[in-house]
């Protein structure tokens, strides 16, 4: 009787012993309301990797809290205040949008926020000196501009017109799209800021000054609700004052082609940067990502249902390294600890992983003096691509 | 009541209708007045009170507009400055927007001024504010609006005003595509309200309070009052208005307001009544008391029309004209029955005299008839007498001549003697009077008797139709010398009448009535021209003055189916009181002696027994008016 109560006893201890935590939460820290679908693809993203490992690393159960900053900062800073309070939020990853981040920034620093990023853009976000916590798998603005100007100039355009949001993203923007054109001999024929929540008059009275500026391709750096007004207005607008669009992927993530409706997308010429893998050109990997996210989400027929793809690429490449990088660690049951050994194994993580765009192989680094340490895509890893007729993103060969 | 109670005062004495119309209007101005009062009293404070409220509410109404317009004007802009996409960004990324928000500010005006302005994130944390905050608020977390700015999606539509400390705090949220990110403030200090609204000094004996969303009094306006509050029914940005007012100063209106209505009733009383009184006599008791004397006069005989007055009511108007119709009915009834009773009197008094006469012809048989027997004997036996006495006497003369031839004879002398003694020559003398003045008085009362038999008993004339005419010449020419020197008869024959009956009968009757004018006449005085003397009959008023002889006219005409004869004297006339026993029999005017004073009445019986009538109109001193009425 006495022996089953102590090897009871002793496994009870064991399991104890064995479960530092009784679950991890991951925060995933976007804006789930105004880009809506960006916020989804990166949640969905996120699962289908997790789902892969039974949503439970080294035992210990994982769960994504959602929570929506709506593009705010403050809202974002208040979600990252509950992280810290929260004994069992290992890591975050954020959303779209890059001011959140941008502002937010010297705080997840100094207060050792594991922020992975898989689609804010701007440039500064992962360039921090005297501690970098911020991890990202997704176009780096840094070199997003000299990919838009790029394939804007081979296009032929020569007088790019910016249209920019006011942000921080708008602005890192603006100085690599300044740099590529400067390099190529071009001036932007004029720059216009625009802040959130303009209204439709005033997008089509910029678009009117754009089309009389004499510019023959404007340079759009905006989110879907903008990119949605900047649409409608130019609809409106005579055949005289619509000009080409080249944008960032900020229009993608939110409802556009939905929005704007499959007739209106025939009739606007509108490109805009995205990473190289698309479901469209499979492979056995992805086809077997897809099926994995398939068994989760039922809507989720086929390549086409993946809406925001980048979201969900860039969100599923991501956990995938999160969780090889966690997987060469022992989580201590100390919160801090093992945020920081997740970092470190981060920045050391030479284990290939596989990704939907690619095999990262040490993806990151810790070297003060690489601008580019926490940056795990390249310029070589962008494309350019389109809304087809039925709102379904394709790249451009 | 009151009316009974004013009659009382007059000692239970009945009063004019003018005197209690004035008294009844006068009583029941004074009770209108009265109850008027009392009630004025008793429903004016309640009036007046809510003449108050209404003018206070209108006050606080009107006050409320003015905070409403105020407070919407700013908000209006405020809101439009809320929608500027800087708000926007400003709350969604605060780092990167506070220095353009600030330089923003600097031009942003509301109504040409700068209010405190504040913009909050969506945790309530103040991001920037325009001038310090001396409450050191930074943080609007706890705010009672903020959990419904916040939470609600659809909030974008609300705007909240709460008010503290001294100013009103408007809270608009700034929403992003439907969601509260932010909040923007203003404050707009209570020191500018007054100012703008120029609050000082406006209200006065009320006390005005602004109450929050709580009922809290937030900010105070007028004189410090104690009374009931009164919380206005409008609100305006979740506020309302509440006042409180001195209700005795509304007492104190109230009776210096009904002491002046006292006087002004009491003068409009005592006015009204009087011309009220004025009016009613006018048109109400003087038509009355008209209809009064009028009715009074009509029970009196006497039955005038009243004249139609002007401006009296249209019923009093038909009162009058139905009055006067009736006066002239009861006249003509009147007149009618006057008349009936006229000739019914006089057929009664013809009736009565009729039976009268009957009576008396049926007493006069009987008397001539009880009469005539005596003085039948007795007028045989004086002839008796007669005869006798006249052989006494001659008797006596031979016997007397005997004695005296017979000389001393004692005997002889002794007899003379005695005869001296006895006066038996006086006696003898007298006998022979006496049996004449007998016989003279017995063809006197056969006389009477016959007239008595006359009287009564039918005329032993055969009835014949005859001219009425002849028998006046016929009578007048009989009498023309009896009358000639007193009288002077002149007949006018205005028509031929016939009639059936006993000419002889007529002739009597005319001498009768002829007789009689003349003795009236002569009872009168001469005649002469000049001054007329007073009659023998006495007391007759005669004008002094030209008068003419003696005048007796007949007039004959036809009326109808009747023969009229009529005979006028200017004689001294007949008292009224004897015109009535006229034809009564044995009366007459006469001195005793002078005639039987039978005359009228056998006229009368004789004119009656022609279906006829006679009537006789006098004046005493002016003459007499026989009409003889005889069918034709």
């Amino acid at each position: 009787m006495k022996y089953p109560f102590i090897f009871f006893v002793l496994l009870l201890s064991l399991n104890a012993y064995c479960a530092p935590y009784k679950n991890l939460n991951i925060y995933l820290d976007a804006d789930q309301t105004n880009a809506i679908t960006s916020g989804e693809a990166i949640y969905r993203g996120m699962l289908t990797a997790l789902s892969e490992h039974d949503y439970q690393i080294q035992g210990i159960p994982i769960a994504v809290i959602k929570k929506d900053h709506r593009g705010s900062s403050p809202r974002s800073l208040a979600h990252l205040k509950q992280f810290l309070k929260d004994d069992l939020a290992i890591s975050v990853f954020s959303g779209l949008h890059s001011p959140p981040l941008l502002a937010n920034k010297q705080f997840i620093n100094n207060n050792k926020i594991l922020m992975l990023d898989p689609w804010a853009a701007a440039g500064p976000i992962t360039r921090t000196e005297g501690g970098n916590w911020i991890f990202r798998l997704s176009i780096d603005d840094s070199k997003a501009g000299g990919v838009i100007t790029q394939s804007a100039l081979n296009e032929g355009f020569k007088f790019p017109y910016l249209l920019l949001e006011d942000t921080g993203w708008g602005k890192s923007n603006h100085k690599t799209i300044n740099t590529t054109l400067t390099k190529h001999n071009h001036l932007p024929a004029s720059v216009t800021w625009f802040k959130w929540g303009l209204s439709l008059n005033n997008a089509k009275i910029i678009l009117r000054n754009i089309a009389n500026s004499g510019a023959d391709v404007i340079f759009l750096v905006a989110n879907s609700p903008e990119g949605k007004t900047f649409a409608n207005a130019m609809l409106e607008l005579p055949l005289k004052h619509q000009l080409p669009i080249r944008s960032h992927w900020g229009i993608t993530g939110g409802d556009f082609p939905e929005s704007i409706g499959p007739e209106n997308l025939k009739k606007i010429d509108l490109q805009f940067i995205q990473t190289s893998f698309s479901f469209f050109k499979p492979n056995d990997f992805s086809n077997k990502v897809l099926k994995q996210a398939q068994s989760i989400f039922d809507d989720i027929q086929g390549p086409a249902d993946i809406k925001a793809p980048s979201g969900f690429i860039h969100g599923y490449d991501l956990m995938k390294l999160w969780i090889s990088a966690s997987n060469h660690i022992k989580f201590s049951g100390n919160i801090q600890q093992d945020r920081l050994l997740l970092k470190q194994s981060l920045e050391n993580l030479i284990t290939p992983v596989q990704g939907l765009i690619k095999t990262y192989q040490h993806p990151f680094s810790n070297n003060p003096n690489d601008i580019d340490a926490h940056e795990a895509l390249n310029a070589s890893d962008f494309v350019m691509g389109f809304y087809d007729i039925n709102g379904v993103i394709k790249n451009i060969e | 009541m009151i009316l009974m109670g004013s009659l009382k005062i007059l000692n239970n004495k009945t009063i004019s209708t003018s005197r209690s119309f004035t008294i009844f209007v006068m009583a029941s101005m004074l009770l209108l007045s009265t109850v008027l009062l009392t009630f004025v009293w008793f429903s004016l404070q309640k009036t007046l009170t809510k003449q108050r409220v209404d003018q206070i509410d209108i006050t606080v109404d009107g006050l409320s507009h003015e905070m409403n317009n105020y407070i919407k004007v700013r908000f209006n802009e405020f809101k439009t400055q809320s929608q500027f996409p800087i708000m926007n960004q400003a709350v969604m990324q605060p780092e990167q927007n506070i220095e353009n928000l600030k330089d923003f500010f600097v031009d942003l005006f509301i109504q040409r001024k700068q209010y405190q302005q504040k913009i909050l994130d969506f945790s309530g944390k103040v991001l920037y504010q325009r001038f310090a905050d001396n409450n050191n608020n930074n943080h609007y977390a706890d705010a009672i609006w903020f959990n419904t700015l916040s939470n609600d999606i659809t909030s974008n539509s609300q705007r909240l005003i709460t008010s503290d400390k001294n100013y009103f705090e408007l809270v608009i949220p700034i929403v992003y595509n439907n969601y509260t990110e932010g909040f923007f403030i203003l404050e707009l200090p209570f020191t500018d309200l007054k100012s703008n609204l120029n609050l000082k000094n406006r209200f006065e004996n009320i006390e005005i309070s602004l109450l929050n969303q709580q009922l809290k009094t937030i900010l105070t306006l007028g004189s410090e009052i104690k009374g009931d509050m009164h919380i206005s029914k409008d609100e305006f940005f979740g506020l309302k208005l509440a006042y409180q007012y001195n209700q005795n100063e509304i007492t104190a209106n109230t009776f210096s307001f009904l002491q002046n209505l006292f006087y002004v009733l009491i003068f409009f009383a005592f006015t009204i009544s009087l011309i009220a009184a004025f009016l009613g006599n006018r048109y109400f008791v003087h038509p009355i008391l008209k209809l009064t004397q009028h009715t009074l006069e009509m029970t009196k005989g006497h039955t005038t029309q009243i004249s139609l007055p002007k401006h009296v009511p249209s019923e009093f108007l038909i009162l009058i004209q139905n009055f006067n119709h009736m006066v002239n009915i009861v006249g003509d009834r009147e007149s009618k029955l006057k008349l009936a009773y006229e000739q019914l009197k006089d057929n009664q008094l013809q009736l009565m005299q009729a039976d009268k006469m009957a009576s008396l012809g049926t007493l006069a048989a009987g008397v001539a008839h009880e009469i005539n027997n005596p003085l039948a004997f007795i007028t045989n036996n004086i002839q008796t007498l007669d005869l006798y006495f006249n052989d006494i006497n001659t008797y006596y003369q031979q016997s007397k001549n005997i004695l005296g031839d017979l000389k001393n004879n004692d005997q002889a002398t002794k007899t003379i003697n005695l005869i001296q003694d006895k006066k038996i020559d006086f006696i003898v003398d007298d006998i022979t009077d006496l049996i004449n003045d007998c016989n003279e008085g017995l063809v006197r009362v056969k006389d009477i008797v016959a007239s008595l038999n006359q009287f009564s008993r039918k005329d032993m004339e055969t009835p014949s139709t005859f001219n009425l005419r002849e028998n006046i010449e016929k009578t007048v020419k009989m009498i023309k010398h009896e009358i000639k020197y007193n009288s002077k008869i002149k007949i006018n024959i205005i028509d031929e009448c016939q009639i059936s009956g006993f000419s002889g009968q007529i002739n009597q009757v005319l001498i009768n009535i002829l007789m009689n004018a003349q003795q009236s006449i002569v009872e009168r005085g001469v005649v002469e021209r000049g001054v007329v003397e007073k009659g023998v009959a006495g007391k007759g008023v005669v004008e002094k003055g030209i008068a003419e002889k003696g005048l007796i006219d007949i007039y004959l005409k036809k009326e109808k189916s009747y023969a009229i004869i009529s005979i006028i004297d200017n004689g001294c006339g007949i008292k009224e009181e004897n015109i009535v026993k006229l034809f009564d029999p044995f009366f007459t005017s006469k001195p005793v002696g002078e005639g039987t004073g039978l005359g009228l009445s056998i006229s009368y019986g004789i004119i009656k027994s022609h279906k006829g009538k006679i009537e006789v109109t006098s004046k005493i001193g002016l003459g007499t008016t026989f009409k003889i009425s005889l069918p034709m």
